[in-house]
């Protein structure tokens, strides 16, 4: 069986083609750069040279596929123009959506995110169901759903396909712009003093990437010609966050709290002043609950997710 | 008794920011929107989460007998309406000889039938309660010549003029009627993604649903009859009275001729 993974250079694609290929299943990775250090090895990875902005190159890449894997996205927040988000997240998934159509390729698992359904209400972790509360806080989550809905009209046109909102991703891979949880341990080992928010009650879930890859193979596997499910891990505060990696990791780093608000300036000044990792949009998207159920995954594709405390341990390892 | 909120277009958008705002307050809401555009979700979330009663109706506000329907259901459940919210509208979609004429006529029953007759059907209920009011979501586009909406602007001119005037008539029974004309709101993708490409002063003037509806629930609660949501919409309002013509199309071809082709999503 030939599958095809776009972005196998990003940290969900890298370890789905790599776990797709030790199943033995024969996996085309779509790559801009085919000489790009961050390919996934293996004897049942066929790199080839395109970009899911080119449509003549996912025709050639998609020939033959049973199934796409679409998780190539772009995920910088730093980036002021929507421009960018716009032409992979948007016209690239449309690319992939018309060509895998016209290829008869029997599923499009779409790699998407939480942020879509944007906070969660109160204490109410998101659902599925749950519609979308407040106006979309950045370029990502506006062009995301806008793929969402490609997706979406896709399907009506007959192609059989899966939406999966991955809430935050943390566990071993490759260092990705989203994967914040990894950065954040790597600083707690390495440093002797941490600067967090004040507001450490805010909470988020947290989501293991082998669930993530896991949970992609056994949508790839059902026989449900459309879902879209939420996976994600255990929701916990940015205490509890930060309480677990410090045990885990046996650091000995001196937590210091500061006003959000106060941070938050320092941010801007940080950001006008140097290359600093976040900008204030996406320092905002930090302040919100994030809290969210996997039940409808569990349900539907029997999904289990691994435990915060035990996934960190991993991540470490 | 408990009373409502009706709210038209309710599922998406402004209409739904709208009926979370209202709902925020506790007030009871009944939802109207067409089938398939998510109204069971919205209104059973809300009911769930936020203590208020809320119940729905999926239909087609541009034939003239399911406004007769919303009429009957209201009559046949017993219930008492104390906000009428007219926000149900169909949007411009491209410049009017490549319009089909199926779509003008809908455009029509949506932003000017329908809530004309909603008004009427509904008055004889709405007057049994105190302190009630009308809401109607006009535009900016009332009061400004845009190519590529046409009808829609003459639509919302309608609804701008008519309000006005059945304010005046609705004093004796003590029903206000306001009129909100926002300009560009993020609701849609497809509106927001326009909303970001434009120049700077057009998308500083763009506002957030759940900010305009803030507007729109306290100028209709202080019985305010027409209120501009936004800083810069109120200076472009002004400035169109200042500006000359050509300056005028200048500006607005600029900014219309950047939109992608509406087929593209």
């Amino acid at each position: 069986m030939k599958i095809l993974v776009t972005g196998a250079t990003g940290y969900i694609g890298y370890q789905l083609a790599k776990k797709l290929a030790e199943n033995g299943y024969r996996v085309i990775a779509l790559v801009r750069d085919i000489n790009s250090p961050k390919i996934p090895e293996h004897e049942n990875i066929m790199p080839v040279n395109g970009d899911i902005c080119d449509y003549k190159s996912v025709v050639d890449a998609i020939e033959g596929c049973d199934y796409v894997f679409h998780t190539a996205a772009f995920t910088n927040l730093k980036c002021k123009k929507i421009d960018n988000f716009y032409n992979t997240n948007v016209l690239g998934t449309k690319n992939i959506l018309e060509a895998s159509l016209k290829a008869d390729v029997k599923k499009v698992i779409y790699t998407s995110t939480l942020s879509v359904y944007g906070t969660s209400y109160k204490n109410v972790p998101i659902q599925e169901s749950q519609p979308r509360l407040v106006s979309y806080a950045n370029d990502y989550e506006l062009t995301k759903t806008m793929a969402e809905e490609l997706v979406e009209t896709y399907t009506k046109k007959g192609l059989s396909t899966a939406i999966l909102n991955v809430s935050r991703v943390y566990g071993p891979g490759l260092d990705t712009f989203s994967n914040g949880v990894n950065r954040l341990i790597l600083k707690m080992i390495k440093s002797q003093l941490l600067i967090v928010p004040s507001k450490l009650n805010i909470s988020a879930n947290y989501v293991f990437i082998d669930d993530v890859v896991n949970a992609h193979i056994e949508t790839m596997r059902s026989e449900k010609r459309y879902v879209k499910l939420i996976i994600g891990g255990e929701n916990a505060s940015y205490e509890k966050l930060l309480y677990i990696i410090k045990e885990v990791t046996r650091s000995k780093v001196r937590i210091i709290k500061v006003d959000g608000l106060l941070l938050k300036g320092l941010f801007s000044i940080l950001n006008v002043l140097t290359e600093s990792t976040l900008n204030s949009k996406a320092f905002n998207t930090l302040f919100d609950n994030r809290i969210a159920s996997s039940k409808k995954a569990e349900l539907e594709l029997n999904y289990r997710y691994t435990p915060l405390e035990l996934g960190l341990l991993q991540t470490i390892a | 008794m408990k009373s409502y909120v009706l709210i038209t277009g309710a599922s998406q958008g402004f209409g739904k920011a709208l009926a979370l705002e209202f709902a925020s307050r506790k007030m009871n809401l009944i939802l109207l929107a067409l089938p398939d555009s998510g109204l069971p979700q919205l209104s059973n979330f809300i009911k769930l989460n936020m203590n208020v009663d809320v119940r729905y109706l999926e239909l087609d506000l541009s034939l003239v007998e399911n406004c007769y329907a919303v009429k009957n259901y209201i009559r046949d459940n017993n219930l008492q309406i104390q906000y009428l919210v007219n926000n149900a509208g169909v949007l411009s979609r491209g410049f009017f000889d490549a319009l089909e004429d199926d779509f003008v006529l809908k455009q029509i029953a949506v932003n000017i039938t329908a809530p004309t007759l909603l008004i009427k059907l509904l008055l004889p209920n709405i007057k049994t309660i105190d302190n009630a009011a009308i809401l109607n979501i006009s535009s900016m586009a009332s009061f400004f010549a845009l190519p590529k909406k046409q009808v829609y602007g003459a639509t919302k001119a309608y609804l701008t003029s008519f309000s006005k005037s059945l304010a005046k008539e609705l004093k004796r029974d003590n029903i206000s009627v306001t009129t909100i004309c926002p300009g560009g709101l993020n609701t849609t993708t497809r509106l927001c993604y326009q909303n970001r490409i434009l120049s700077w002063i057009p998308r500083k003037s763009v506002l957030n649903p759940e900010d305009a509806a803030k507007v729109a629930v306290n100028a209709m609660l202080k019985r305010k009859p027409l209120v501009v949501p936004g800083f810069i919409n109120k200076l472009l309002l002004a400035l169109d009275k200042l500006l000359p013509e050509f300056v005028k199309d200048k500006l607005s071809n600029r900014e219309i001729n950047k939109f992608p082709e509406t087929n593209v999503i």
